[in-house]
């Protein structure tokens, strides 16, 4: 033992991190979606404010290597299945860590794979007299307590501000939003939220249940009572197996991370603390702990938007769509606000196996909404349900053995259809890494709170196979790659024949020394569409293919500097029609003491909106932007941080788009009749630690 | 001759012989006259030293250029100068440039501000300022990768939105796997115009005598170029070929005033 302890020792004192302290390079202020995690680095729109939220509450609330759990691991989608086994064997034989320098001494741990879980996890010992103290005190003293104030405003008029009648906006083009949080990690959190977006007007009116602001959220989160793992009042979500009935939502889709993202975990009860304005139940969730069952129960009310039409044959009405926009601006939009009375129970059962390799969930559950959804006469939409009541079994598990890790889940819902999901994967070596999966949803399948991997927005008529693959053939160079085939057995908006389709990717990045990096990917899609959009009853369907190559250059100065270049190209075909892209940016991020400078400038020429490209910028705490361009301009942004004092950090970006093909921006009541678009944000975050 | 004149960015082409040769691909290529190419790498040079050249066009007279420019180092800092003169008495351009150049580890950076001014006789003159930008990492010895952003401030005519100065960014490398030998690529994109690539080579033949060749793609346009090199003194000349416009000629030289304290 005591051997051992030297030889910690000998490793913290030789260890090639630097060794000036831990906060040296971990930085869990600036940009918390790009650095860790690395996914967000090139990409297409596909991550949501919820992936956002996910990654930045991880790092608000580190998980305690010591007491970290095989399913946290796989949660952070960052680690390999060896390398996640090979964590908990050392731990296992060694004892509890010491020191966060200790993870180099695990097999499978390299340097990059430390700097990127670091922000995530911590060490800290939690100390027993902290348990004792009562609640109220433990909320007022987290370490992760804070306020929020924000304020967004496009300098350019939409024509929604001027139009007169139906189509005006209500209220003010100002965005405001408030976050207050407190929360522990495995203790409690406590939240509330309230938002008013541009355009939404603050009113009192009770009666339309609107309250100020024209969002709310609220959640207050209990873990760890004895037996009562979590009891949650409020805004929440529901992670369950791999998404096919109830999804948190935060798991980006297919990207340049392809083998650890396509796995969900099992996390339960998931408090909601986004902005977004649907897709969260609002009521009451606990889970229970007996021995290795635990069991979940949980209960939503709530009303939802909905864009109702009257049935006059029985004198009711039926809902003729959802909307999930949140934006309550103009008469239309406002009528539909909370029109729609939505209920959600159920009951989840899992099963852990004691050596946590094995565990099984049977979960059962109800929606039900008081108006009955409309027939179309879309032939798309002929499967659809139109029960107001809908109940759906499900059951789900995953295997782990030795290196290699199985999943699943499968639900069956009342209307008579299911959808399933099935999935492996592992590493073969420490050089090569593989993931597969197959997915069917049947026409006619739908659960309002999914998200499992699919091809599809939703999980519905849809099957197919996607292979993973990542490779290190040598020192610092990471190549990956998938291939994903899908086929839909019934007609899709604007795809007016069953078709099928397949997109692949091959990117790769390289290391030069520590502080560049190089990285690559090419992307292409084919898919079946309409010819000519919805102009006849049937349309003639083509096939279109998408391409996409990037090339970007990644370059730290001294941690005072960063530098970053990216290319990009996009080829459209579609029946014959070919168009094209490209796009250009340089990026300088500046630290010095306590101002953070992220600065960008941008080309963009692109032939139409099929050659869109999407590039995710730095955004104010808690903000994500990832815009689409098309067209030809020019684009920049200067985000300022600073820490105004011990508890109080300011955020301001100027945001402008320049456009040089046209003189309006946009369509209805969101045009600008300018070629030009300003965004200004601020945001003050006062932290009570 | 206006189109011909928007698409050759003011004053914003190869300005010596050693890059016009390489076909302009020279972002990531530092020597003295990265103050012209890109003043991003125009750090790298620790003398005072100063710049001219003279280009002609298709050997029309109207379309030649003057350029002179001059760079001084000042402790970690290299300040430059730079002037440029297109065109005749009937119509010409004449542009001043104050750069400022800094070597942070790897990475050179550089900031140009330029004051340009348009002049048609009977119409009068009308200036304007454009800022450039640009930086060049060597990632090994042997490969550097270079950035260059023009007219980022969107100087304009004034008028419609499409009136305005090139707004333009370049972004290569150039690679060096043997002392004699140097291959640089590099894109370009010029708003509302084609992308253009570029590929450039250059040859040691003897210590102080080299030799250049280049292409450029969108127009297209091949490069040939030789060049006398003591270190102190450079003297190079290069021809670019237009298959439809001809052939345009660069003379250059540099002088080092003052050698490396």
């Amino acid at each position: 033992m005591r051997h051992f302890v030297f030889l910690k020792l000998l490793l913290i004192l030789t260890s090639d991190l630097e060794v000036n302290g831990q906060a040296e390079f971990i930085d869990r202020s600036g940009d918390p979606l790009n650095r860790g995690t690395g996914l967000l680095n090139m990409d297409e729109g596909q991550y949501s404010e919820e992936t956002a939220r996910h990654w930045i509450d991880l790092q608000e609330n580190p998980l305690d290597l010591n007491q970290i759990t095989k399913e946290e691991l796989m949660s952070l989608s960052l680690l390999s299945i060896s390398q996640i086994n090979s964590f908990l064997n050392y731990i296992k034989i060694h004892g509890k860590l010491i020191s966060i320098y200790e993870l180099q001494a695990i097999p499978g741990f390299d340097v990059n794979t430390i700097r990127k879980i670091l922000p995530l996890v911590t060490l800290k010992p939690s100390t027993q007299n902290y348990v004792s103290k009562p609640l109220i005190k433990r909320i007022g003293n987290a370490d992760n307590h804070y306020l929020v104030l924000r304020v967004n405003k496009t300098l350019e008029k939409r024509s929604g501000y001027y139009d007169t009648g139906k189509s005006r906006f209500a209220g003010s083009p100002y965005q405001y939003l408030i976050k207050y949080r407190s929360s522990h990690s495995k203790d409690f959190s406590l939240g509330l939220t309230l938002e008013k977006d541009a355009g939404e007007k603050f009113t009192w009116k009770p009666g339309n249940h609107q309250f100020g602001p024209d969002f709310w959220s609220f959640h207050l989160t209990l873990q760890n009572r004895g037996r009562l793992k979590n009891l949650t009042l409020g805004d929440y979500r529901l992670q369950l197996g791999q998404g096919v009935l109830f999804a948190a939502g935060f798991y980006p889709g297919k990207g340049a991370e392809t083998i650890t993202t396509i796995r969900r975990s099992n996390l339960g009860i998931v408090p909601y603390t986004s902005t977004t304005e649907h897709g969260f139940l609002r009521g009451a969730a606990a889970t229970y702990q007996i021995d290795r069952f635990a069991l979940t129960t949980f209960y939503s009310n709530k009303l939802i938007d909905a864009n109702l039409e009257a049935d006059t044959v029985v004198s009711t009405y039926l809902v003729s769509s959802i909307k999930k926009s949140g934006l309550h601006r103009t008469d239309s939009e406002i009528s539909q606000r909370k029109s729609l009375h939505e209920e959600v129970g159920g009951v989840n059962i899992s099963y852990v196996s004691d050596d946590k390799n094995l565990s099984l969930g049977q979960v059962i559950s109800f929606s039900r909404y008081n108006f009955a959804p409309a027939r179309s006469d879309k032939l798309y939409k002929k499967f659809e349900s139109n029960d107001k009541l809908t109940g759906y079994l499900g059951c789900n598990f995953s295997y782990n053995w030795e290196n290699f890790h199985f999943f699943g889940e499968g639900v069956w819902g009342s209307m008579g259809k299911y959808g399933l999901i099935l999935g492996a994967l592992g590493s073969f070596s420490s050089m090569v890494q593989f993931s597969l999966l197959f997915r069917k949803f049947e026409t006619g399948y739908h659960a309002p709170f999914s998200d499992a991997f699919s091809e599809n927005s939703t999980n519905s008529n849809e099957y197919g196979f996607y292979w993973g693959l990542k490779l290190f053939p040598f020192k610092n160079f990471t190549l990956t790659a998938f291939m994903d085939t899908f086929q839909f057995p019934w007609l899709k908006f604007q795809v007016d024949r069953p078709s099928s389709g397949n997109e692949h990717l091959l990117s790769f990045s390289y290391q030069f020394a520590r502080n560049t990096e190089i990285t690559g990917l090419l992307r292409q899609e084919n898919k079946a569409m309409n010819d000519a959009g919805n102009s006849a009853n049937l349309n003639k369907v083509v096939m279109r293919q998408r391409n996409n190559y990037q090339l970007s250059f990644n370059h730290h100065i001294a941690d005072l500097l960063t530098l970053k270049t990216n290319l990009q190209w996009s080829r459209f075909e579609k029946a014959g029609n070919k168009s094209k892209g490209f796009s250009m940016s340089q990026d300088l991020y500046i630290n010095w003491r306590t101002l953070r400078l992220s600065s960008r400038i941008m080309l963009f020429d692109t032939e139409n909106f099929d050659n869109r490209h999407y590039r995710y910028e730095r955004d104010l705490l808690y903000a994500l932007t990832i815009p689409a361009f098309s067209g030809s301009g020019y684009r920049y942004y200067t985000m300022l941080q600073t820490k105004i004092s011990r508890n109080l950090t300011f955020w301001v970006k100027l945001a402008k788009t320049i456009y040089f093909d046209r003189m309006v921006i946009g369509s209805g009541t969101d045009q600008i009749n300018a070629p030009q678009k300003t965004d200004i944000r601020c945001q003050l975050r006062y932290s009570f630690k | 001759m206006i189109i011909l004149c928007s698409k050759s960015q003011p004053f914003n082409y190869a300005i010596s012989a050693k890059s016009l040769g390489m076909g302009d691909a020279t972002v990531a290529f530092c020597d003295h006259w990265s103050i012209f190419n890109n003043v991003g790498g125009f750090s790298r040079s620790k003398s005072v030293v100063s710049l001219f050249s003279i280009y002609n066009r298709f050997n029309v007279s109207e379309l030649s250029s003057l350029n002179a420019g001059l760079i001084y180092p000042v402790g970690a800092f290299n300040l430059g100068m730079t002037v440029n003169r297109f065109g005749d008495r009937l119509h010409h351009q004449n542009q001043v440039g104050l750069a400022i150049g800094h070597t942070l580890g790897n990475t050179g950076l550089g900031l140009k501000v330029n004051y340009l001014v348009f002049n048609t006789e009977g119409y009068g003159s009308r200036g304007y300022l454009i800022v450039e930008a640009g930086s060049v990492t060597a990632l090994t010895p042997q490969l550097s990768v270079g950035m260059y952003a023009f007219n980022i401030n969107l100087a304009a005519f004034g008028g419609p939105a499409d009136n305005r100065l090139p707004v333009l960014f370049r972004v290569g490398i150039s690679y060096e796997p043997i002392s004699v030998f140097v291959l640089n690529a590099e894109v370009e994109k010029t708003l509302l115009f084609t992308t253009t690539t570029k590929i450039g080579l250059l040859y040691r033949v003897k210590e102080k005598f080299n030799i250049t060749s280049g292409i450029q793609t969108n127009p297209f346009n091949y490069n040939f170029g030789a060049g006398f090199d003591t270190g102190k003194l450079e003297i190079g000349y290069a021809i670019t070929g237009h298959s439809a416009l001809g052939i345009s000629h660069l003379l250059s030289v540099s002088y080092e005033l003052k050698p490396e304290r």
